[in-house]
């Protein structure tokens, strides 16, 4: 219910901001035609603003999946992991796929609680050089 | 024509003679790549594919060919205009969406067109503006005839072909309804579906204008087409307005001159070889038409004053 | 109709050894690549088109076949083995098929999923070879009106189906359809929410967005959820009753309304350009749960429901090559890529087509039917091989799998901009799953969306400001008001409950 009511608060906020700000500066405005380039992303804002103001009042009764409510933590996990995977985005920039591969692989085991050294030798050693070898030598296609 | 015919040979021939003199003394260091513009399985990825291919065979250099796609080959070139000026990278792209960005919004192009070197171009597409055989029209001013006592919608499935009928609606004080589209074949079903009037297209067209069901009512671009010498170009019927979309090469400004040199010549003689010509001629329905360094940056030079006048800058 | 001698000689082309091969290489690749995680069917066309430079139309053109088709039954794999879809219109699959591997029965899903799959698009194929030319001028009639009202109809039928919550529903839609709104507008072509980045100017990547909300999101979850004792991704039960680890032919026959509904369903919308596999999946799914006679059993492991999907989603591939062969008009990315495979070898789709190239088309109806019993057979080894893979370790499994979908982002979207774009939807599609609101729908806007606007702009731009035209349009009236009609009676029924 009450994360509902967050919800709803958040979709208006985003609707006006959209309205006002978003579109204006990142929308042409175009003065002929039938669909302009502003007219769908507008209604688009408006039915946000209004799918929210309507769920503050009236918030659903459903429950939601189950892990997200009894495992509170899972969301700091999960944001752990997205990180992982953000930085070695931002290590594949810069050092390229073979060498970022094997120690994201690595650590994603890792954390995931893999500790058999077999296992985490295949994923992370097995498998990027698997993939380097279809991709980058069978069909000749750069790897990041 | 003979006389035509001789400069070319000469042209080639002597392309051949750099690009084996060029060679001896320039090699890429490391791979070369062709950035292509657009993303896998359209029409310029099969001919920067095939012109890879084909330069590798010919020069015994490494070169790949990667999809760069966005904004019609813009976030390709504005890394090409921002990277080392060494020759190992060479983008592909289509005139038309490089010009209509220089032209309209200059200030947030991080390039211009002093930002690269020319190498020359593949070819161009051929846009043709067709009708229905039962059209009660069989050229421009027909149309507008038509259009002054009925809907005239016509499928569009680029900006710059609309500006040009909206400047001959403006010249002529008709009205014709837009139907914007996805491309060139969903005119052609609007067209023999009925729904719309007149439309463009780029070689699509062809085997329905063979099987007598579409007309072709007028070139788009600044010349007649090879396959329909017949047809006069909007131009000739009366309305100075052209489009005119050729598939170039270019890399970064400040190559040194002998790299440049080896990839014009590599380019060239990648294009006088018989698959590519195949190629092209099967995706685009036209020859090769290689304008050569001067003749490309000549024809982009030429197009922001077209395109200004298009979009009525 | 080309004669006899013609025909029989195509059909016997297909039948040649070398492209024989070809086209079951072909379907082993597509089925082999579609189930990867990250590398959809269409990626794995995209790639292998160069190496088709080399081949015979028919061998190249049959090998891309197969690949395809391969790819719609591969792609269904990591669909209901990790509930992990690569495309959405596997996504329908999964809601069914997941909880049914959940179960333990992975090889029992995976069946229902290729037999479905495979039924649905012979069915498609069998009225492509048939009745392609009538349904071709069927197809020219539907105009844009015509088709507006089809996409309205398409968005009432999912909007009913998805979530509990009516108004999170919508919010997923507004939230799908905002997200296509980014690139270059299709009336006017002015770019619009793309914050200065070129890569955007074409739109947010299809595979970037589909894979890192189906995905990366789910991956994400699952990640999250590992314990210190390991388990495998899917567990297997010891000394399993066949009836678990099969599908019997009762349990097919029972599904055979869902998998003809699904197919026609299928062919239908596959005959229309651009509505596309994953509308027609989730309308015969819809469909399928109404008329079922205990709705409340889907989502839970029916087999209908993969019955609806994989059927539905099948089928649009055969039918797309009725307008691709007839017109030259693609109807889908895929469709798009064989279209360029034959303008490579030289052959225009067309008028003429059947008359210039009839034995190379009958050829291809040939390779086309080979393909789906090829898909049949490789499929029975192909499923066994893939459950026995997901039986490795969740740590392994998923952590392979993200390097898959980068790897496949990469190469699908030309660059690190798509991985990043991937993570963003991937976290946006957790936050969302957490907070109740449905992402499938979110996807299957965001699909539609850009179709859903240039249909309008072409509908208002023929009624050219005079709505009594629309009376002109009595298809295209005729399914505004079923989209109104199925919109009020579903959001009726979710209110009773």
């Amino acid at each position: 219910m009450a994360n509902d009511r967050l919800t709803g608060a958040f979709f208006v906020l985003f609707g006006v901001i959209l309205w006002f700000w978003i579109i204006p500066t990142q929308v042409d405005a175009v003065d002929y035609g039938w669909v302009k380039p502003r007219t769908v992303p507008l209604a688009l804002a408006a039915l946000l603003a209004f799918c929210g103001a309507a769920l503050i009042f009236a918030p659903s009764s459903e429950i939601l999946p189950e892990t997200h409510n009894n495992h509170k933590n899972h969301w700091l996990r999960a944001a752990l992991f997205a990180g992982l995977l953000v930085v070695g985005l931002a290590l594949m920039k810069a050092f390229g796929f073979m060498l970022t591969a094997p120690p994201l692989a690595f650590a994603l085991m890792w954390l995931a609680h893999e500790r058999r050294p077999l296992w985490l030798l295949l994923g992370a050693v097995a498998v990027p050089a698997f993939i380097w070898l279809t991709v980058a030598q069978l069909l000749e296609r750069p790897l990041p | 024509m003979q006389f035509t015919k001789t400069i070319k040979a000469l042209a080639v021939a002597s392309a051949m003679v750099l690009a084996t003199a060029a060679q001896a003394e320039w090699a890429p260091k490391g791979p070369l790549t062709i950035q292509i513009g657009f993303g896998a399985g359209g029409s310029t990825d099969t001919i920067g594919r095939i012109i890879a291919q084909t330069m590798k065979e010919q020069t015994g250099w490494n070169v790949i060919a990667e999809n760069k796609p966005g904004g019609g080959g813009v976030a390709m070139f504005t890394g090409i205009a921002n990277r080392p000026a060494n020759g190992t990278v060479i983008g592909l792209g289509v005139s038309m969406p490089i010009l209509i960005n220089l032209v309209n919004r200059p200030e947030k192009l991080k390039f211009n067109l002093d930002s690269f070197d020319y190498l020359g171009t593949a070819s161009r597409a051929q846009l043709a503006l067709i009708a229905r055989t039962d059209a009660p029209f069989d050229d421009v001013p027909g149309l507008v005839e038509h259009a002054k006592s009925n809907d005239a919608p016509i499928s569009s499935d680029a900006k710059p072909q609309e500006l040009a009928m909206r400047f001959v609606m403006a010249q002529a004080g008709v009205d014709f309804q837009f139907l914007a589209t996805k491309g060139g074949a969903e005119n052609t079903k609007l067209i023999l579906g009925g729904q719309a009037i007149a439309g463009f297209e780029a070689g699509e067209h062809l085997p329905f204008l063979e099987s007598g069901e579409i007309k072709m009512i007028a070139s788009m671009n600044n010349t007649r087409h090879n396959y329909a010498p017949d047809t006069p170009t909007l131009q000739e019927q009366g309305f100075d307005i052209y489009v005119d979309p050729y598939f170039f090469f270019a890399t970064t400004a400040g190559t040194p001159d002998d790299a440049k040199a080896a990839l014009t010549a590599a380019l060239a003689a990648a294009l006088e070889a018989d698959d590519v010509k195949s190629v092209v001629a099967n995706t685009l329905k036209t020859p090769i038409i290689n304008l050569g360094p001067e003749g490309t940056k000549a024809m982009l030079v030429d197009g922001v004053g077209n395109v200004a006048t298009l979009f009525a800058k | 109709m080309p004669e006899l001698s013609i025909m029989l000689a195509g059909f016997g082309d297909a039948l040649t050894p070398i492209n024989l091969f070809f086209v079951v290489c072909g379907v082993a690749l597509g089925q082999f690549v579609g189930a990867v995680p990250g590398i959809g069917p269409v990626m794995a066309m995209a790639i292998a088109i160069p190496f088709t430079f080399g081949l015979d139309p028919l061998a190249g053109i049959g090998f891309l076949v197969g690949v395809n088709k391969g790819g719609l039954v591969g792609g269904a794999i990591p669909a209901v083995l990790l509930n992990t879809p690569g495309t959405p219109d596997a996504a329908a699959t999964a809601l069914d098929g997941y909880p049914l591997a959940k179960q333990g029965k992975p090889l029992k899903a995976t069946k229902m999923a290729l037999y479905s799959s495979v039924t649905g698009d012979t069915f498609s194929d069998i009225v492509l070879i048939t009745i392609s030319a009538p349904l071709a001028v069927l197809a020219l009639r539907m105009g844009p009106v015509e088709v507006f009202g089809l996409m309205l109809l398409a968005f009432a039928v999912i909007a009913g189906l998805m979530g509990q919550s009516m108004l999170k529903g919508v919010i997923a839609i507004a939230l799908g359809l905002l997200a296509a709104m980014v690139g270059t507008d299709p009336e006017h072509g002015t770019p619009r929410l793309f914050f200065d980045q070129y890569e955007l100017y074409d739109g947010l990547p299809l595979p970037a967005v589909a894979i890192g909300m189906l995905a990366i999101s789910e991956l994400l979850r699952r990640l999250s959820e590992t314990k210190p004792n390991v388990s495998a991704a899917i567990r297997l039960p010891k000394n399993q009753p066949k009836s678990d680890a099969a599908v019997s032919w009762a349990e097919f026959w029972a599904c055979r309304y869902t998998i003809l509904r699904g197919s026609v369903i299928g062919t239908i919308l596959g005959a229309l350009p651009g509505i596309g596999s994953t509308a027609a999946a989730f309308m015969s799914y819809a469909s399928a749960r109404s008329a079922n006679k205990d709705p409340k059993s889907f989502g839970k492991g029916n087999l209908h429901g993969i019955a609806a999907s994989e059927s539905a989603n099948s089928s649009v591939m055969g039918a797309n090559m009725i307008p691709l062969l007839t017109l030259g008009i693609p109807g889908s990315v895929g469709a798009a890529l064989i279209i360029s495979a034959f303008m490579i070898h030289g052959i225009q789709p067309g008028p003429f087509l059947f008359e210039n190239q009839g034995r190379l088309i009958y050829g291809l109806f040939g390779a086309m039917l080979i393909a789906n019993f090829s898909n049949l057979m490789l499929g029975q080894f192909g499923l066994r091989f893939w459950v026995k893979v997901v039986s490795a370790p969740e740590s392994f499994i998923f952590s392979s799998a993200l390097l898959m979908c980068f790897v496949g982002v990469y190469l699908a979207s030309g660059g690190l901009f798509g991985i990043g774009i991937m993570l963003a939807f991937a976290v946006l599609g957790y936050v969302m799953t957490s907070l109740g609101i449905p992402i499938v729908v979110f996807i299957i806007a965001f699909f539609l969306g850009p179709r859903l606007e240039i249909s309008l702009s072409q509908t208002l731009s023929l009624l050219n400001g005079k709505p009594e035209k629309l009376l002109d349009y009595p298809i295209g009236l005729v399914l505004m008001v079923l989209a109104v009609i199925t919109a009020v009676l579903l959001s009726r029924r979710r209110d009773k409950g």
